[in-house]
């Protein structure tokens, strides 16, 4: 019998996702005798330790955590899974949502179990909203109207201390949210696949839906005022920090995101919050996007039966209903939803915009994430074109030009 | 007769040696071989591409890197220098006997036992437009009002957040820099003063001609351990800007990561780190001959 363990796990980030999995441990070691060692860090460091030990073939890490957006990136470390999967009970496979199968599948290699998956859902203030009488935004020009309205000073003092909502332009969330926002533009009939790159997979930085968003975008900080002065300062989740300290009237954020909202010890908006479906764009494309993670074996590993075993039991029915009742994440697996303790709202939201609506049945109308090896490296001149139109260097269409024509001459150099 | 070779002491240099060669020796050479590979760390098959001088040439291309090139140089020579200066006179402040003395030396030093990325997250929230405390007490004191300007964004508004990221770096490390010179200081011969004073030298006469002259070593080590300091800034960026606004306040340490682990494009960030590495060399190479020279 080959060697299980120990099995070491690579996860990013603190809570919500390492707790998952550290829920979890003390019955997967006691049931198989295979101890787990967990290793949890932000996502810069984490993403760092696991390329230094792909790269170099240490095989420390016997799982990986692995968002789908990045997957790509390390495909040809990770093993494909689906010989495995194939093999598995059917009622654990139907239990899946296979959507999130797709989203963990590329080139035909399933890299990563499903693990949890996430869209996108519009966190807002209900006292304020209702305060003032306003309906929730179906549309982008909706959504433009009431962020002007709950733009304003709230404590009487002659400024500004509310304002409609928040984006962050530094980092490499500054993408992810400026991303949500091409795709609410996007016109599916166009024929590309996605806001960002053609059927070659070359990047589309400038096409017109993505000069719309950003246009949108500095509409509402230059003219109407309703993104906070400091926007061209947000790094990483400074926007959710405002959101929860009572300064923004709406946030749109993923599901994990609550976690923190109904958390005392860091929100001010424990009672006063509510979620609804993103504002959908001039082409029936929602803002947002969706994607997932999963958890992957690097080819490196040493213990890839015990890996595998840890993976079946945390991406299982039971170690998937522990993360509903330890967080209410957004869960890959439909039997999830039936315990007491999965959030209902959340969940439904999330689940729509991802999935479409079973009752009515709409499909979904918010994309996925972007899966191209390109996109690291138009990062640079992305963030550096939302700079420039935000700070009035120059308009959203020639920031955008710029950062196309840059992006081609780079991928071109490689 | 013939001299038979000991190998005694040979033998106990092993572990230190295989220590080194495996530590040291070993990834330096492989991060030069790496250096002219076109390797990226998605495409395990490019780890074999020999490019040649390609990533070395691809610097003197790369509009970003000579951006963060120019950015490291502004952030050294405004860091060192303001550090040296003050450092200087809150340490000649600190050599007087007074009341409270030792209570104010530990207080001057609680910065440097700061990790610089909490430094940064502090010094953030109190750049933060418009409640940082910043922001806040310079409007109190009218100065905005006096320069006829509404705010400023410490963290977004360019060339400003440069002076932004360099303040914390100053914050940070000038206690550093006062507990230095007062260790020099505290450490000096008390004749030459006690013949200056019977020669009724000025305060700036002895300052000029007897501190200096004797503070001289410590200066220099503190130069170039700052110089080597700054040039290396990373920590207090990635809090404060991640590089932002767009990619304007990189330095060569954060921008070179980004190409690394953002970009993935592992065998240029060796290639760049290598170049970067000549401007640290003079540097360290006059600090290890300084330490050797003054161990002697």
């Amino acid at each position: 019998m080959p060697e299980l363990g120990p099995v070491t796990v690579s996860i990013a980030a603190g809570r919500p996702d390492s707790g998952v999995i550290a829920v979890n441990i003390p019955e997967f070691e006691a049931q198989t005798g295979i101890e787990v060692r967990l290793e949890e860090g932000p996502w810069e460091s984490v993403q760092e330790k696991i390329s230094m030990d792909l790269m170099a073939g240490v095989g420390r890490y016997d799982v990986i955590w692995l968002p789908t957006s990045w997957a790509v990136n390390w495909e040809e470390y990770l093993v494909d899974l689906k010989p495995r999967y194939d093999k598995l009970p059917e009622a654990y496979k139907e239990d899946y949502f296979p959507r999130t199968i797709e989203l963990n599948t590329f080139d035909g290699k399933l890299l990563g179990l499903p693990f949890k998956f996430w869209a996108l859902g519009l966190f807002y203030r209900k006292d304020v909203i209702e305060g003032l009488g306003l309906s929730l935004p179906k549309t982008m020009d909706d959504y433009a109207e009431v962020l002007k309205a709950v733009t304003m000073d709230v404590d009487g003092d002659g400024k500004i201390d509310q304002w409609g909502t928040a984006v962050t332009t530094s980092g490499f969330l500054c993408l992810d949210h400026y991303l949500q926002y091409c795709n609410a533009f996007f016109d599916p009939k166009s024929g590309q696949p996605h806001a960002w790159s053609d059927v070659e997979g070359k990047p589309t930085l400038d096409a017109d839906w993505n000069i719309e968003a950003l246009q949108w975008l500095v509409d509402r900080f230059v003219v109407d005022k309703s993104l906070p002065p400091q926007s061209l300062e947000l790094v990483g989740y400074d926007n959710l920090m405002l959101f929860l300290s009572r300064q923004l009237g709406f946030y749109p954020g993923y599901g994990c995101d609550y976690i923190q909202m109904a958390d005392p010890a860091v929100s001010q908006v424990v009672d006063y919050w509510d979620v609804a479906p993103t504002p959908v764009g001039p082409h029936g494309v929602q803002l947002g996007h969706s994607g997932g993670q999963g958890l992957g074996i690097p080819t490196t590993s040493k213990h890839q039966d015990g890996a595998w075993l840890l993976i079946k039991y945390v991406c299982g029915v039971e170690g998937v209903k522990n993360e509903m009742r330890y967080c209410t994440l957004e869960c890959p697996r439909k039997s999830a939803y039936e315990i007491p303790e999965a959030h209902p709202k959340v969940s439904k939201v999330m689940l729509t915009a991802m999935l479409g609506d079973p009752e009515t049945g709409t499909p979904a109308q918010m994309p996925s994430e972007v899966k191209t090896k390109a996109f690291a490296k138009v990062g640079d001149f992305l963030t550096l074109a939302v700079y420039e139109a935000f700070s009035q260097k120059k308009t959203a269409e020639k920031a955008l030009k710029d950062a196309q024509e840059a992006s081609l001459k780079e991928l071109e150099k490689t | 007769m013939r001299k038979s070779i000991n190998l005694t002491p040979f033998f106990y240099l092993l572990p230190a040696l295989v220590v080194i060669f495996g530590l040291r020796v070993y990834p330096l050479i492989y991060a030069i071989d790496l250096s002219f590979r076109g390797f990226r760390l998605g495409s395990p098959a490019t780890m074999y591409d020999f490019v040649g001088l390609k990533n070395y040439m691809a610097a003197f291309d790369d509009w970003r890197l000579m951006l963060a090139l120019k950015n490291t140089i502004f952030y050294t020579i405004v860091a060192v220098a303001v550090n040296l200066v003050v450092g200087l006179t809150i340490a000649l402040a600190l050599n007087r006997d007074f009341r409270g003395r030792g209570i104010l030396t530990t207080l001057f030093y609680i910065p440097v036992t700061l990790s610089p990325v909490v430094a940064g997250y502090i010094w953030k929230f109190m750049y933060m437009t418009p409640f940082g405390i910043v922001t806040y007490i310079l409007k109190s004191i009218g100065l905005f009002g006096f320069l006829g300007i509404e705010t400023i964004h410490w963290l977004s508004d360019y060339p400003v957040v440069l002076f932004s990221i360099v303040i914390v770096e100053i914050w940070q490390m000038t206690p550093y820099v006062v507990l230095i010179l007062l260790a020099a200081l505290q450490s000096m011969p008390q004749d030459p003063f006690d013949a200056a004073k019977i020669d009724g030298a000025s305060r700036w006469q002895v300052f000029r001609y007897i501190t200096l002259p004797l503070l001289r070593p410590a200066i220099a080590i503190v130069l170039l351990l700052r110089i080597v300091g700054v040039l290396r800034i990373f920590e207090q960026i990635m809090a404060l800007t991640a590089g932002g606004p767009g990619v304007l306040t990189h330095s060569l340490s954060t921008y070179i990561y980004r190409i690394g682990f953002g970009q993935l494009e592992v065998s240029k960030a060796t290639a760049y780190g290598f170049l970067t590495l000549l401007i640290d060399l003079p540097f360290i190479l006059t600090f290890t001959r300084l330490v050797f020279k003054s161990t002697r």
